[in-house]
C-alpha cells in the first residue's frame, strides 16, 4: 500500500481554544492502587535478590525502556544494548532507590541516561549517527500507530533531526519531561533546552507539510 | 499590543501552558485578529496530538531477558533502605523480635518459612499463622506487642489506600504507600529469620 504524507487537515479538530484549556487540566495517568500495591511488592522481593520478582518489572517496563532507547539512538541494536545495561544497572542500584519517584521514572531516567551518554561517546568517535537511518522505529511503529501513516511519516520526521533537537523533543514531546529536568540531563541552560524543541517542531512541521 | 515576531516567538509556551496568565492572555488576544499567527498555533497542536498517538513502548525483536539473567546472577542481597516507616519498623523488631528471641518458643514442630518469593500478603499471613497461633508458645506480652504492631501497619496500609483512592494524583501519597510497602516486607522477613532462629536454639 502506498504509504501518504502526514496531513495534519485530516485529524478530528476541536477548537484551538478548548485545546489548550484541556491540556492544561489533564491529569497524569495514575495506576490503581493494586498496581502500586503490585509493584511495590514487585520491588522488595527484588531488593532482596529475588529474580523472578525482577523479571516480572522487567517484563512491565522494558517497552517503555526500548522505546525511549530507540528513539534516543534510532539503532536497533544500540537500544538492545542500552535497555539491557538499563535494567543491569537498576538492578544493581535496587537498595538506593527510595521511592521518591515511581520506579518506572527513576528506570527510564538511567536508560536516558545511557542512550544518551552513548550518543556523545558516538559522536565524539566520529561516527554518524542520525544520517542514514535504518528502519528500527518505522517497523516498530507501524504495527501500533493509527492511522498508521501519520505515525510512520512522523516518527520519519523525528529520526532526521539533528541529535540535539531530537534528544530534547523526544524527552520532552514524547515523553514529558520539563525542561529543566532535560537541561540538567543534558547538560544545557533551561533556555537552550527551549531553543531546541522550537527548533524540532518547527523542522517537523516543515518536514510533514 | 503583541507584533507576529514576539507573538511566534511565543506560541510554543502557549500551547505547552508556560505562559503567565497576562501573556496567555495578550497572545490569545493576537490570534484572535491576526490569521497567520493562528495557523502557526493549530499546525502546533497537530503536531502535538500527533506525538501524543505515537505508542510509548516499543517492543524489541527478541526478549532481552535472558542477557540480563545471567549478568544478574547469581542473585545478591541487597539492604533495603529504611524510610518512612523506621519508627514503626523499631518498635517491631526491638520489642517483639526480642522478647521472641529471649524465650525461644517451645513448640518443636518445624514452622513453615516464609521465602522472599511470597508476596507480603501472603508473608503477612503466613507469619501470623505461626506466631501468633493459639498454641504457641508465645509468651502474652509478645503476643500483646506483635499483635499491637501488625494492626498499626495494617491500618497505616488500610488509610493509605484510601487516601490514594481519594487523591490519586497525589505522588507523594502514592510513593508513601508504596515505601510502607516495602517496610512491611522487609519486617515480616526479619521477624520469620528472627523465629526460625528461636525455633533452632530451642531444638538444640
Amino acid at each position: 500500500m502506498p504509504q501518504t504524507a502526514f496531513k495534519p487537515s485530516r485529524l478530528p479538530r476541536r477548537p484551538k481554544h478548548m485545546e489548550i484549556a484541556v491540556r492544561r487540566s489533564e491529569p497524569a495517568p495514575v495506576p490503581p492502587v493494586a498496581a502500586i500495591s503490585n509493584e511495590a511488592t514487585l520491588l522488595a522481593r527484588a531488593a532482596r535478590g529475588d529474580g523472578e520478582a525482577f523479571a516480572q518489572l522487567y517484563r512491565e517496563h522494558v517497552g517503555r525502556v526500548f522505546g525511549l532507547c530507540l528513539r534516543l539512538t534510532a539503532d536497533r541494536a544500540l537500544a538492545e544494548e542500552h535497555t539491557q545495561e538499563s535494567f543491569v544497572r537498576a538492578w544493581e542500584n535496587l537498595g538506593k532507590f527510595r521511592a521518591e519517584a515511581a520506579f518506572g521514572t527513576w528506570l527510564y531516567r538511567i536508560a536516558a541516561n545511557l542512550a544518551l551518554g552513548g550518543l556523545r561517546d558516538r559522536n565524539r568517535r566520529g561516527l554518524k549517527v542520525v544520517q542514514g537511518m535504518d528502519q528500527a522505529v518505522v517497523e516498530a511503529v507501524a504495527e501500533h500507530a493509527s492511522p498508521v501513516h501519520e505515525g510512520i511519516d512522523l516518527e520519519r520526521a523525528i529520526e532526521a533531526l539533528p541529535p540535539g533537537a531530537r534528544a530534547v523533543f523526544v524527552l520532552h514531546d514524547v515523553e514529558g519531561w520539563q525542561h529543566d529536568e532535560i537541561a540538567e540531563q543534558l547538560g544545557l541552560a533551561v533556555g537552550t533546552s527551549k531553543a531546541q524543541l522550537h527548533r524540532a517542531r518547527r523542522l517537523l512541521r516543515r518536514r510533514l507539510e | 499590543m503583541i507584533e507576529c515576531k514576539t507573538a511566534r516567538e511565543r506560541i510554543d509556551d502557549l500551547v505547552d501552558g508556560a505562559l503567565d496568565v497576562g501573556s496567555a492572555a495578550a497572545l490569545t488576544a493576537h490570534l484572535t485578529g491576526c490569521a497567520d499567527c493562528a495557523r502557526e498555533r493549530d499546525a502546533l497542536l497537530d503536531l502535538r496530538r500527533a506525538t501524543r498517538a505515537l505508542p510509548r513502548a516499543i517492543a524489541p525483536d527478541r526478549d532481552l531477558w535472558p542477557a540480563i539473567a545471567r549478568r544478574t546472577a547469581p542473585r545478591r542481597r541487597i539492604a533495603v533502605p529504611v524510610a518512612v516507616a523506621a519508627s514503626v519498623a523499631a518498635a517491631f523488631i526491638g520489642v517483639a523480635a526480642t522478647k521472641l528471641t529471649e524465650r525461644a518458643l517451645r513448640d518443636p514442630a518445624p514452622a513453615p518459612v516464609a521465602t522472599a518469593s511470597m508476596s507480603a500478603p501472603q508473608g503477612r499471613a503466613l507469619f501470623v499463622a505461626q506466631v501468633m497461633r493459639p498454641d504457641a508458645a508465645v509468651s502474652p506480652q509478645t503476643r500483646a506487642v506483635v499483635e499491637h504492631n501488625l494492626r498499626l501497619i495494617q491500618q497505616a496500609l488500610g488509610e493509605l489506600e484510601q487516601a490514594v483512592e481519594r487523591d490519586p494524583g497525589d505522588a507523594n501519597l502514592r510513593q508513601l504507600l508504596i515505601s510502607i510497602h516495602i517496610q512491611e516486607s522487609a519486617l515480616i522477613e526479619k521477624m520469620q529469620r528472627l523465629t526460625v532462629d528461636a525455633n533452632r536454639r530451642t531444638d538444640i
